[in-house]
């Protein structure tokens, strides 16, 4: 009995709490559903775009509506759907168009190629237009509305691509007929080929030009429409060559997998020369025509600096013997600024000394060839090793002095004896250092 | 006396463009040949010019002091030719044209002054042609890798009174022991009087690297030039193939054994290495010189290296081992894993254990007190299972 009022009593506790959670329930869904569907906070708005004229006709069963809020969302009760629908025929014609003959006029499409998509769309009720769709700059597009009429019509649509290799080109077209059925045709799709980079643009050596550098820069410019990273390879040709039994060593040079637009040529051409270069350049998959072919002269340069063109020993008393060899005074230095190399010879203009037993060709006056800090500079073998006298005839003094800068540099040191019974006074001689193209 | 003494250490240049010139000699020739005097320096130049050669009387200079100014990036000289009707010696007669710089006078005082002052000479070469057919050829050969193309270019010049209607050359390639290897034909060409032209060949160099030589005959017509040349097919090289280390214990001496293989197919002697150990604070050991070899042709053969390891630890150490031969060197750096009783070495291609005999031993040891603590486990565990089920049983 007890057990039974307590239920009861129970029941009767728990009972309105459920009525209260169930009418709170309902009153919530009722609440939510009226500000859902009749709240004058929300549009309900219809946009079609390109799906046939009258939106509001019969003939569609099912309006597509997209709602958005036009107030501010201050509930966090709601979620909002952005999204699309189309309209469907519910009546007459209900066959979409179908399609056959899908083609493009290229087999491989390339950037910048003109391509032409076709397909013939059927429709037993009679055609009305077709879009072409694509993603040719990436991103879908669909091109204007073109109206067809008929049961059987081409649709085509002609595209440049803009694509590049790597790409995949998908397209497709949709037909509608009179009846507003949509018909769509299922994606193709083209991997875009690559486009061989373009002929290379010499710069520099400029066509037909001279020059007297033997390891001459070459620049150049090049284009490749899929943006790939380019190498190339330089040809260097020696067309002529000027002296035989001096030179035309160098005849051909070839670079390859150069991975900037200038080149230096590290081997030295020939003198006296004419050359013809050239580049093509290389994408990974495919090599560009070779560029036109420019011609250029290397013209031998004989030159010479005297970086140190006196000795002033000072004033010297009898019997003094004094030389260059400590770098007091500096010895003559003769640096080779040609391109070519030079043999050396020398000679005094007049005597240093008056008295005559001490002239030119004794041991009064001797000069020795020897080395800068650039070591190799010259032929030591073919050179004095020892102090030699000077002459009023030439003398060879260095053999095949070198041009190159590291080693183009070469000292000639002096020494003197002053003779015993020598009269006081100036003492000044000339030396000429005679430099000619060496010859073998 | 006049003085004529240069500014002391002023530099002077002076400079000549083209260096020389070519002229084919044809009975009565006039010719104006020019060069440029090119002024580096962008000084005011006074220039002695003067002609000497053989020729001398056909050679009229356009002036005989040339002065440049500051300004001036370079003047043209020329030098005309009035070449006579008959030059009885043929081939080619030289003309040098001398310009000498002429030095401003200055006053040298009580001093003893040797004074310099440069001449550059600009060589014109007459080239008298031989009589009937005779051609001048070079062999210019262009070495390359093992399994690349060696190229062989003969530049040959028509210097003959007569065309050459057709020139080739053979080129026989021979190892140094004098056996042909291979033999090539160039192209075919002709040449007209004073014409230029251009022999090549390729050559496919599937051989050892090593020195080889060329045997060139230029044929023109029923005439021809012999050409010997040697050339390096890759770059002489002396390998070091592998490391060896015996007997090893730590605190003893460690003996290496250094495989060295001649890549060349020369003999190169006076072949040795040095060993330098260094530990991982970097302290260098002593380095270690080996004795000399001499190596034959592709021959392989061991040279021993010492370290003591005295007062060394456990640990990682670096080998430098440096192989000096023919003005070369070859050099390795090895990382070797010092251990009690081995010593294992990173050498390429794969790691390579070099370990004193006993190691093997100890290894054996180890392996059977594993197998001695793995039955110990297992039986325990067998036993422990057995009394527990007997439990479960009471």
């Amino acid at each position: 009995m007890r057990m039974q009022e307590h239920d009861k009593l129970k029941s009767v506790n728990v009972l309105p709490h459920t009525i209260i959670f169930i009418a709170l329930t309902i009153l919530s869904v009722l609440t939510i559903n009226a500000y859902t569907t009749g709240s004058s906070n929300y549009n309900n708005t219809l946009d079609i775009t390109s799906a046939g004229d009258n939106i509001s006709s019969q003939s569609y069963n099912n309006i597509v509506t997209t709602s958005s809020i036009s107030d501010v969302i201050n509930s966090t009760s709601y979620d909002n759907y952005i999204g699309f629908a189309y309209a469907m025929l519910t009546s007459g014609d209900n066959s979409s168009p179908t399609f056959q003959f899908n083609s493009t006029n290229a087999s491989e499409m390339r950037i910048y190629d003109f391509v032409r998509f076709n397909v013939t769309c059927n429709d037993s009720g009679g055609l009305h237009g077709f879009l072409f769709s694509h993603n040719n700059s990436r991103i879908w597009k669909n091109e204007s509305y073109v109206y067809l009429s008929g049961t059987q019509a081409e649709a085509n649509f002609t595209l440049q691509i803009n694509l590049t290799r790597r790409d995949t080109l998908g397209w497709f077209f949709i037909c509608n007929d009179t009846s507003r059925n949509l018909g769509f045709m299922s994606e193709l799709t083209f991997g875009i080929n690559n486009t061989a980079p373009q002929t290379v643009n010499l710069s520099f050596p400029l066509a037909n030009v001279s020059m007297t550098n033997r390891t001459p820069a070459f620049n150049w410019s090049a284009y490749d429409a899929d943006n790939d990273t380019l190498s190339f390879n330089l040809t260097i040709t020696r067309v002529s060559c000027g002296d035989i039994s001096n030179d035309c060593f160098t005849d051909l040079l070839k670079f390859s997998l150069i991975n900037a637009t200038n080149f230096t040529t590290p081997t030295e051409l020939d003198i006296d020369a004419i050359y013809n270069w050239s580049v093509v350049t290389f994408d990974g998959l495919n090599y560009s025509q070779w560029a036109e072919i420019r011609n250029f002269t290397v013209v031998s340069l004989l030159s010479m600096k005297l970086t140190v063109s006196s000795a002033n020993f000072g004033n010297l008393n009898i019997n003094d013997v004094v030389n260059t060899t400590e770098n007091s005074p500096q010895p003559i230095t003769i640096e080779n600024d040609g391109n070519v190399r030079l043999n050396l010879t020398i000679y005094a203009n007049q005597s240093l000394w008056v008295r005559n037993y001490a002239g030119l060709d004794t041991r009064y006056f001797q000069m020795k060839p020897g080395n800068t800090s650039e070591l190799g500079a010259y032929n030591y073998s073919a050179s004095p090793a020892d102090w030699v006298n000077v002459s009023s005839s030439q003398l060879n003094i260095f053999k095949s002095l070198h041009y190159n800068d590291s080693k183009d540099t070469a000292e000639i040191d002096l020494l003197i004896r002053v003779p015993p019974d020598e009269d006081p006074g100036s003492k000044v001689t000339g030396l000429v250092i005679q430099g000619a193209q060496t010859t073998p | 006396m006049i003085l004529i003494v240069l500014l002391s250490h002023l530099s002077y240049a002076l400079g000549v463009s083209p260096a020389q010139k070519f002229v084919d000699f044809t009975p009565n020739k006039k010719e104006t040949v020019t060069f440029n005097i090119v002024n580096n320096e962008h000084k005011e130049l006074r220039l002695l010019v003067k002609v000497r050669s053989d020729l001398e009387q056909y050679v009229k200079l356009d002036e005989k002091i040339v002065s440049l100014k500051a300004e001036d990036e370079s003047k043209g000289f020329a030098v005309e030719l009035n070449l006579p009707s008959k030059i009885d010696t043929p081939g080619t007669h030289k003309i040098e044209v001398v310009l000498l710089e002429i030095a401003p006078d200055v006053d040298p005082g009580d001093n003893t002054i040797v004074t310099a002052s440069s001449a550059l000479v600009y060589q014109i070469h007459v080239r008298v042609p031989y009589p009937s057919k005779y051609a001048e050829s070079k062999l210019v050969i262009q070495p390359a890798n093992v399994n690349e193309t060696v190229r062989f270019v003969m530049p040959i010049f028509n210097l003959g009174e007569e065309h050459i209607s057709k020139a080739k050359a053979i080129i026989k390639v021979k190892n140094k022991a004098g056996k042909e290897i291979t033999s090539l034909e160039t192209n075919e060409i002709s040449l007209n009087v004073k014409d230029e032209g251009k022999l090549d060949a390729e050559w496919q160099a599937n051989v050892n690297a090593g020195l080889y030589s060329a045997e060139a005959v230029v044929y023109y017509d029923e005439k021809q030039i012999k050409f010997e040349k040697d050339f390096e097919v890759g770059n002489l090289f002396i390998d070091i193939v592998s490391l060896s280390v015996s007997d090893f214990t730590l605190g003893g001496i460690a003996q290496f054994e250094i495989l060295i293989e001649n890549k060349w197919n020369q003999l190169i002697k006076d072949v040795y290495a040095e060993m330098t150990v260094s530990d991982e604070s970097k302290k260098a050991y002593p380095t270690f010189k080996t004795a000399t070899v001499d190596l034959e042709p592709y021959e392989s053969k061991k040279i021993r290296a010492y370290w003591d390891s005295k007062g060394s630890q456990v640990g990682i150490y670096d080998l430098k081992l440096v192989l000096y031969y023919a003005e070369r060197t070859t050099e390795k750096l090895i990382k070797a894993y010092v251990d009690v009783d081995s010593i294992r070495t990173d050498f390429s291609p794969t790691a390579k254990v070099v370990s004193a005999p006993k190691s093997k031993g100890n290894k054996e040891i180890l392996i059977g007190a594993l197998v001695v603590v793995l039955v110990v486990i297992n039986v325990g565990w067998f036993v422990y299972f057995v009394k527990s089920k007997k439990r479960k049983k009471r």
